[in-house]
């Protein structure tokens, strides 16, 4: 298999140095850029297979970025934000960013979640496929739901939920894409709607629902399947 | 009776001119051209003269033209009935021209007087509306009242029980407010004084300023002239103290508009500045964590010293990032209440398991265990605070329980009031130290070798208080703390 390459795009040289550091010992070809437009000037004439975003750059917004790069390509795009722009991060989710990461982050938790966007940019177009996540497993292609090896009834709302979630397994969906997925594009506000499927979710998947294994909250953003 | 004397003096001397002038030519005018002169002066008195003058006039002409040209003449009698009949009728006419005259002349003063109050009024209103202080409009006021009433004007305000003169527009004579009745006057906000139906026989008015919600004060009007006492409406002077109270009302409006926008200005500042500080905390931060938990995936298994050190590293970068947020939340909630949060409706279930999975994330060989009572309603909350806070409650509880045992996390409902409780199994709280504890930058024991600010419970405490809720530290009967952040269950009003 050939190294995959990544455009880090990120204006603090600290930072930068770390993650490239990070992410070449871990066989990947990494290239970075500090601003918004040498990003762009850099995507004319190559085609990385993944981009890391810095929010906080200094020629102009991150979103502008991904704003353009989405209107050509589903390249996986990777956000990294303070924790203190929740807002922003769901933005950018909702403007088509893969993931986000908040700082600080560690080498471990950055190299899960590039590995993530890449696995899900490379299957992309296989759909019928089996998730398995603990003793959780979801077959998509047969709708069916096991538990240890039980199959669990889910209701329809549930199974939507849990589908879509195991569709993108590691990634973050933001509580606006469940929302407009499972109620309807006009319902994107009634958060509580979601997090009441979500509860009855738990109690019918985790074993201790206060202490989530599968179905992990990103406070203020949405929801992910945790990895295998 | 010296008003009357000069009434029927004038009246006599200008009915006796009119007749003399009539005599030479009586014959020629005849009874009807008599009558009608007579009527003519009477017209004229009624006019340019009081209404008496003019009823004696009337009387006056009524004999005189009796006694000198009716016959026969020079004598009271009347030979026929004709005459008498002519005589009767030039009295009634007489009377009614008088009294129609001077019911015309009351109405036409009493319009011009409307208006000169309507102008009165506008005229202040247009000069107070120009001002911008309140001691200014009370200034004004008094003075434009003083000079239009031709009174004495004096505010006096009541502060803590104490009434004081704050304003009087003839400071160097001495004036003795009435207590009570400047009391009464405020207690029932209602005037005194003439025509208001409240202590009538005063000489002065005495009227609430209602516009200064704070500010308890009156308006004494003390005419100069008593007799303005009885001839100023009081509906006029009312009217000049409602202009008075709606400059001050706009003001107020004006003031408070001033501070709601001073305010939001400051708080975007505040943010702005909270943000970047947050931004500028971070990014060495996470150049630091990010660099060492590279060269710890790095490091051989076997170089114990060095994964030591590089966890370390990590472990207090990653300290000082939580204390940072810390501060800026516990800014933001102190500086901004209310407003500060972002609260929306939040599963207690699903806020318990963020906190579970941070605090695993951050203490590997973190002993906790959750106890969730079923079915818990739905908090209006900022999430992002509440977890922030039973963090700092676990990281409290893992700093000063050397026991080991674990920490239990719980929450439950007891009547309207959440309770999200962290429990350990240490020393407990020290004697009469909950309030000092709680206070920032407080620790248990000062100097202690425990890493932090102490800004934990502070922010706890906060975080719990802007919500509505409290915190609550108390020992555990069987040994060790227990902190227990209490939240409303309903909070019905967003704002």
């Amino acid at each position: 298999m050939t190294r995959q390459r990544i455009l880090v795009v990120e204006d603090d040289q600290a930072i930068r140095l770390f993650i490239e550091s990070a992410l070449k010992s871990a066989g990947y070809l990494v290239d970075s850029c500090t601003t918004v437009a040498t990003a762009c000037a850099y995507m004319q004439a190559q085609r990385p297979a993944l981009l890391l975003l810095d929010l906080g750059l200094p020629d102009a917004d991150g979103r502008t970025l991904i704003t353009h790069l989405r209107s050509r390509s589903d390249m996986p795009i990777l956000v990294l934000s303070a924790r203190s722009q929740e807002g922003d991060i769901v933005s950018c989710l909702d403007l088509g960013a893969d993931d986000y990461l908040v700082k600080p982050v560690g080498v471990a938790e950055l190299l899960a979640r590039v590995r993530v966007a890449l696995r899900h940019a490379l299957v992309m177009a296989q759909r019928d496929q089996v998730v398995s996540v603990g003793e959780l497993v979801i077959d998509l292609h047969k709708g069916l739901v096991l538990l240890a090896g039980v199959p669990v009834h889910l209701t329809p709302k549930e199974y939507a939920l849990l589908s879509i979630l195991a569709q993108a397994q590691g990634q973050v969906i933001t509580q606006r894409k469940l929302l407009a997925q499972v109620w309807g594009s006009e319902f994107v506000d009634y958060g509580h709607y979601v997090r009441v499927q979500m509860g009855n979710l738990r109690a019918k998947l985790e074993r201790v629902a206060a202490e989530p294994r599968y179905i992990l909250t990103e406070p203020g953003v949405g929801y992910r399947l945790a990895e295998s | 009776m010296k008003q009357h004397g000069y009434a029927l003096l004038l009246s006599t001397f200008l009915v006796g001119v009119v007749t003399l002038a009539l005599m030479p030519i009586h014959a020629t005018l005849g009874s009807s051209g008599l009558a009608m002169s007579y009527l003519m002066l009477v017209l004229v008195v009624s006019i340019y003269a009081r209404y008496r003058t003019a009823l004696m006039t009337g009387v006056l002409s009524f004999l005189a033209l009796n006694f000198f040209f009716v016959a026969p003449r020079y004598t009271f009698q009347v030979d026929s009935v004709n005459a008498l009949l002519e005589l009767v009728v030039f009295l009634a006419v007489a009377m009614t021209t008088a009294s129609l005259t001077a019911k015309l002349k009351t109405q036409t003063f009493q319009a011009e007087q409307a208006k000169m109050h309507v102008q009165s009024a506008q005229a202040l209103a247009q000069e107070l509306l120009k001002l911008t202080h309140t001691d200014a409009v009370l200034a004004r006021a008094s003075g434009v009242m003083a000079r239009v009433l031709d009174a004495r004007i004096i505010l006096a305000q009541r502060k803590q029980g104490e009434v004081t003169v704050v304003m009087d527009t003839e400071a160097s004579t001495p004036f003795t407010i009435d207590l009570m009745a400047t009391h009464w006057c405020l207690d029932e906000q209602q005037a005194i004084g003439p025509d208001t139906g409240n202590w009538e026989s005063f000489d002065y008015w005495c009227i609430p300023l209602q516009a200064l919600e704070q500010v308890q004060m009156v308006i004494f009007i003390c005419p100069k002239q008593l007799q303005a006492l009885q001839t100023t409406p009081l509906s006029f002077i009312r009217g000049l103290v409602d202009q008075v109270n709606l400059a001050l009302e706009l003001l107020v409006a004006r003031e408070q508009e001033r501070l709601a926008l001073s305010l939001a200005e400051r708080e975007s500042v505040q943010n702005a500045l909270l943000a970047s500080l947050s931004h500028d905390f971070r990014t060495p931060l996470t150049a630091i964590v990010g660099a060492a938990s590279h060269l710890l995936a790095q490091t051989a298994e076997q170089d114990t010293n060095h994964r030591q050190l590089l966890t370390m590293i990590t472990e207090e970068a990653t300290q000082m990032v939580d204390d940072a947020d810390n501060i800026l939340a516990l800014t933001r909630v102190e500086t901004q209440g209310k407003s500060a949060l972002s609260a929306d409706w939040q599963s207690v279930e699903e806020l318990i398991g963020i906190v579970v999975s941070r605090c695993r994330h951050r203490h590997a060989q973190l002993k906790l265990v959750t106890q969730v009572a079923p079915s818990l309603p739905f908090i209006w909350v900022d999430a992002r605070l509440v977890i922030q806070a039973l963090i700092n409650l676990v990281d409290n509880a893992l700093k000063f329980d050397a026991s080991g045992s674990a920490i239990i996390l719980s929450a439950e409902q007891r009547a309207q009031w959440l309770w999200l409780s962290v429990r350990d199994h240490g020393e407990g709280l020290p004697q009469d130290k909950q309030a000092f504890l709680k206070s920032k930058f407080s620790r248990g024991q000062t100097e202690s070798a425990q890493p932090g600010f102490g800004l934990g419970l502070a922010i706890c405490d906060a975080v719990a208080h802007v919500h509505g809720g409290k915190l609550v530290l108390e020992n555990a009967t069987d040994g060790g703390l227990v902190a227990t952040l209490m939240l409303p269950v309903s909070i019905v009003t967003e704002a």
